[in-house]
């Protein structure tokens, strides 16, 4: 019983893990890998934000579920949704720096993106970890 | 404790779920392969949902 417990309460910590070795992940393949000459330079910044874009569309789903069933109370599904509307406007902006870069394909342009998605994922880790403290 | 429990499990499966389809979607379309014009195009229809619709859509499944 106390090693169920405690195994259910690495599964939030295990989950973050995931969002920031998916992220982090996508972002050094543009750094080290060799993509083919036809391959875009943006191509694994547009799929790392793709990937946060799921995250976050599974997490807030969840969470509605839980709030439905319970789980989560109204003050809990309520904090749940301010750091939801803080992923969200983070996503918005990475997708409009996205496509400045990919527009003017300048290293400042580039620079601010990589800034982003590391706000993106400093948000969206913290959405996940509120939702798995939830009690 | 317990409705703790379901939380967790709950958000554990749906996320896994969801990355399990984006490793086959990668597997059959890897994004770092793509073109400009493709890169571009996924870019543009990438529709990020509000926060309320979500956490709204998620009630709604109960």
């Amino acid at each position: 019983m106390v090693a169920e417990a405690q195994s259910v309460k690495e599964w939030p910590l295990r989950f973050r893990s995931i969002l920031v070795l998916l992220v982090i992940g996508a972002l050094a393949v543009s750094c080290t890998g060799t993509p083919r000459p036809s391959a875009h330079p943006a191509a694994p910044y547009v799929q790392a934000l793709a990937e946060a874009n799921h995250l976050y569309a599974a997490t807030l789903t969840a969470a509605g579920q839980a709030h439905a069933r319970g789980i989560l109370t109204n003050s809990q599904i309520e904090q749940v949704r301010v750091a939801g509307q803080g992923v969200e406007a983070a996503l918005r902006a990475s997708k409009v720096v996205l496509g400045v870069w990919i527009s003017t394909g300048a290293q400042s342009d580039k620079a601010a993106l990589v800034l982003q998605l590391g706000e993106v994922e400093r948000l969206l880790a913290n959405l996940i970890a509120l939702k798995g403290n939830a009690q | 404790m317990k409705a703790n429990q379901q939380l967790v499990q709950l958000l554990v499966e749906t996320g896994v779920k969801m990355v399990v389809a984006e490793i086959q979607a990668r597997n059959s379309a890897p994004l770092a392969d793509l073109s400009t014009q493709t890169v571009l195009s996924t870019l543009t229809t990438m529709n990020i949902e509000s926060a309320e619709a979500l956490i709204a859509a998620g009630e709604a499944q109960g």
